[in-house]
């Protein structure tokens, strides 16, 4: 019986039993507040979740304005708006969602922000503009007793519109009208003609401010290039330094390839102003010569422009912003070309002449830089027209010459390195006339601009690959006789002998046999500017130029009784 | 004694399974314990990240709200009025900073958020960029029409001086027949300024009309889209309704008018702000969708009137004087009535119109790959 009462007491097992059944009740307990929590937080995440879908759904949208076939940005609404299914419901519907361990209930609410004279409201202004400038989004989640909610912002940005960034335009936009250019019918132009059909014609037309015209057209008759310029006389004065444009001028476009005309930069300079040409005191107007005085100071040789090289600084060879790169070196002084008075003397202060070219730019005249007589012919009427062709391949035979040379850039220093090649002997052979008889003449100036090395470089370049170059090459044909009026030796057209050789304007009528060397001269002063009118004022010195003041073809005349058979 | 001993073993064998009911309730506890660290981890989780969705989400706010803010030309600082704003107890703030790119604007947005316990920090970036109102910033002339123009108001127009080319101006482009009144006169536009426009526009070599290289369409050819896109521009504008047409003087902009009524203009954008950087206009450029446009007595648009629908020919009806610094188009037949004189100057904004740098003068977007959370 003692042995019986070995091993484990009633009492003691009940006890360890109760304190382990309190303990485990109060674990089974603590574990199901546990699960529970963390079946919340699962249920949280997926409210988030759903929450954060929506609203990404609601900043979708495909653009601004309504459209029943998409969702777009008007479509915000509370409890509406979203991607839609192919059947055109909401993917992500308000209402119950359904198929997770516990239903949740998705609602929002959209608020409308506009920005009403630069500040956010959200009462609706007057008038009510045709979508809001900012939505403001409430997305809630519900289920059980719980809620969740996520708020955010979407503006008005149209997603077209990042699209659009990341696309080209269309190419319509390049399109320009086709200009149909008739060619003068005028028989003294010549036009000169490049191996791809491309043309170049120069008209003078006769206007009080010398206006010329050059058309650059191709066969088709299209338009290529218009370009329209003037040469003007001025009494000028010096002025104070302030803001004037340096010298607008031709360079080589690379990106286009083509030749283009580029406006000057405004500068602090030397400074004019028009005069009356009486007294030294500046007059108000609002003519050429006011912008001619105004510009037309190069500026000094240390002046750089904005990537550090100097406008002109004749000294180092740097001609390609200068007013008139055609002048001696020594017709400057510290890179600005000198000016002259009525006297021939050189000014640095008070009245003094100018002449400018003025050239149309993006329809505004402008003052560009000085450009070159090459050659100048005088010659009958007939024989030009029935030889239009020596005389265009001439003017080719000019332009190769200066392509084919060694120079570096077209001024008034390099081209004395050129051969240029004698007018054809049609052209200068002398006129024979029979006695009583009349004669038209014409007098034909071809000029060139200042060729910079790009230019100059860019122009062989085209001309060795057989590519059009003359129509890239700013050279003018001009016939020039209505520039003169009657003679004044030495400008006009004047004969050496008018007893027996009259001249008037251009028609000469042969009064008498010669009896000596006649010839007729045709003259004009020529300027800085290439060309002004004979009786206006010049600026430049006779002795320091390259350039003559006066330019002059001569052409031989003789006199007989008979007409000579096959006399031009 | 053998009883005490008996006792004693008894005593032993009570704490024995006294002693292991506790260990097991101790390695029930510490099971127990481990899923309650494991539970308020989960919870601790769920929290920080709806802590930081909520702040994501409130970042997101100050990015769209800096958005909507500058494309209206808020001067106020998003940053401050955004933080006056604190509707879930949290707040953002947003800056934009303008830089340039290869000669592009760009602009940054720099919104931030953090929840209400600090502990969520959200930072976001997006870079955005301006696109072109206008594919074409220099159309050809100052009027260009894509049917018959029939003009009983005498124009007076300043010439694109390099419409056609180089040097080559054009005063008006018509697809049809141009019908003018023979008081017309062209000029450049710096005559037209000076008081000094005398040329008679009669058959000029600048007046186009009838001849070949036409745009296939003017929608095209002004704004890039086909005119079936006509919608996406109307993305980028202010969507107006005729009536509003009287309170385009406040600044430029794009403007896509519809509805019922004429746009009666008096002021449209700003020409008067001359220094000696040149000219800085605001330019306005309207698209009328089918609404006729009346220009009043000394009236001025300084920008584009694009006449756009399907009605033709379309209308404009003029009093006195009036004039539009800049171009006039229309993708029908036009016809421009009454008034003495309408002054139409061709003007460059392409230096403005071209690469836009703020919202006034082109359309913001986003640029891809400019989003960034940090």
């Amino acid at each position: 019986m003692i042995s019986k009462q070995y091993g484990f007491g009633l009492i003691e097992v009940l006890i360890a039993c109760l304190v382990l059944g309190i303990g485990m009740a109060a674990l089974v307990k603590l574990e199901n507040l546990y699960s529970q929590a963390s079946r919340l937080s699962k249920a949280r995440n997926i409210a988030m979740n759903l929450a954060q879908q929506k609203l990404d759904d609601l900043k979708g949208f495909s653009q601004l304005t309504a459209d029943a076939n998409q969702f777009t940005y008007s479509d915000i609404e509370t409890n509406h708006g979203g991607a839609l299914k192919a059947d055109g419901l909401l993917k992500f519907p308000a209402g119950l969602v359904t198929g997770y361990a516990d239903s949740y209930q998705l609602t929002w609410t959209v608020e409308n922000g506009y920005w009403y004279q630069q500040h956010l409201t959200y009462t609706p202004p007057s008038p009510l503009p045709a979508y809001p400038d900012q939505k403001r989004i409430t997305v809630n989640l519900d289920w059980a007793d719980q809620h969740l909610q996520l708020q955010t912002i979407i503006a008005a940005i149209s997603p077209n519109v990042t699209a659009e960034l990341a696309d080209q335009h269309s190419t319509d936009s390049a399109i320009h009208p086709n200009i149909h250019y008739t060619p003068s019918k005028q028989e003294e132009i010549a036009s000169i003609g490049s191996e791809t059909g491309n043309q170049r014609q120069t008209i003078a037309l006769n206007t009080p401010h010398n206006q010329i015209n050059a058309y650059s057209y191709n066969l088709a008759g299209k338009l290529l290039r218009q370009e329209q310029f003037t040469t003007v006389a001025c009494n000028c004065t010096f002025s104070s330094r302030g803001p004037a444009y340096t010298a607008a001028h031709g360079q080589w476009d690379p990106l286009n390839k083509q030749f283009i005309d580029q406006t000057g930069d405004l500068v602090i300079k030397d400074r004019g102003c028009q005069t009356n040409g009486i007294d030294s005191q500046c007059i108000d107007s609002n003519d050429l010569c006011s912008r001619c005085c105004n510009d037309h100071h190069d500026t000094s040789s240390n002046q750089l422009d904005t990537n550090h090289i100097p406008y002109c600084d004749p000294e180092q060879g740097i001609f390609d912003r200068c007013f008139d790169p055609f002048r001696g070196i020594s017709d400057f002084s510290l890179g600005k070309h000198l000016h002259y008075t009525a006297n021939g003397t050189v000014a640095n202060s008070g009245a003094y002449l100018e002449s400018c070219r003025m050239k149309q730019i993006d329809g505004r005249w402008q003052v560009y830089q000085d450009w070159h007589r090459v050659a100048l012919n005088a010659m009958p009427r007939t024989t030009f027209i029935e030889h239009r062709s020596d005389y265009k391949n001439y003017v080719i035979s000019v332009l190769d010459t200066i392509l084919d040379s060694s120079i570096n850039q077209f001024n008034g220093q390099d081209n004395s390195q050129i051969n240029w090649p004698p007018a054809p002997d049609l052209f200068s052979a002398p006129l024979q006339l029979a006695l009583g008889n009349t004669q038209t003449l014409t007098a034909h100036g071809l000029y060139i601009d200042y060729l910079n090395p790009e230019l100059l470089n860019a122009l062989r370049q085209q001309k060795q690959h057989h590519q059009d170059y003359l129509s890239h090459l700013p050279v003018y044909d001009i016939e020039l006789s209505h520039f003169v009026e009657d003679c004044q030796t030495p400008r006009g057209w004047c004969s050496s002998n008018p007893q027996q050789v009259t001249i008037n304007a251009n028609q000469i009528q042969a009064l008498s046999i010669t009896t000596e060397p006649t010839h007729i001269s045709f003259g004009f002063a020529r300027s800085n500017s290439g060309l002004a009118k004979f009786n206006q004022a010049i600026d430049v010195s006779l002795a320091a130029n390259s350039d003559d003041i006066i330019d002059q073809a001569l052409l031989a005349i003789s006199v007989s009784a008979q007409i000579i058979p096959n006399s031009p | 004694m053998h009883l005490s001993a008996n006792n004693a073993i008894n005593k032993q064998n009570g704490g024995v399974s006294l002693a292991t009911a506790l260990i097991l309730l101790l390695c029930t506890s510490l099971v127990v314990m481990y899923a309650a660290k494991q539970a308020v981890l989960e919870q601790a989780i769920t929290g920080n990240q709806y802590r930081y969705y909520s702040a994501f989400a409130q970042a997101e706010a100050g990015l769209n709200q800096a958005l909507a803010a500058y494309k209206n030309n808020a001067t106020d600082a998003p940053c401050e009025l955004n933080n006056k704003v604190s509707w879930i107890n949290q707040t953002f703030c947003a800056q934009i900073s303008q830089q340039s790119l290869n000669g592009q604007t760009i602009a940054e947005i720099n919104a931030k958020a953090s929840s209400d316990d600090k502990t969520a920090n959200i930072e976001l970036h997006q870079t955005i960029g301006f696109s072109p109102w206008l594919a074409n910033s220099s159309p050809a002339a100052a009027l260009i029409v894509a049917g018959k123009l029939n003009a009983e108001t005498p124009l007076q127009i300043a010439v694109n001086p390099n419409g056609g080319g180089i040097g080559v101006p054009v005063s008006i482009w018509s697809r049809d027949t141009i019908n003018l009144n023979s008081a017309s006169l062209r000029c450049q536009a710096l005559d037209l300024t000076n008081q000094n426009c005398s040329n008679p526009l009669a058959s000029d070599l600048d007046l186009v009309q009838n001849v070949g290289n036409h745009f296939p369409d003017l929608f095209t050819y002004l704004f890039g889209y086909r005119s079936n896109q006509a919608n996406w521009l109307k993305e980028k504008a202010k969507l107006i309704k005729p009536e509003q047409c009287q309170t385009l003087n406040q600044g430029g902009g794009l403007y896509w008018v519809e509805g019922s009524g004429s746009c009666v203009i008096d002021q449209a954008g700003k020409s008067d702000q001359l220094d000696s950087n040149g000219f800085d206009p605001q330019v306005v450029i309207l698209v009328l969708n089918n609404v006729p446009l009346q220009l009043k007595a000394n009236s001025q648009i300084v920008g584009y009137v694009l006449l756009f629908g399907d009605q033709s020919p379309q209308q404009i009806n003029i009093e006195n004087n009036a004039s539009i610094l800049g171009g006039l188009f229309s993708n029908q037949n036009l016809s421009i009535n009454q008034g003495n004189s309408l002054k139409l100057v061709w003007s460059d904004y392409s230096a403005i119109l071209e690469h836009p740098n703020n919202p006034s003068n082109g359309a913001i977007g986003l640029l891809a790959g400019g989003w960034r959370d940090f």
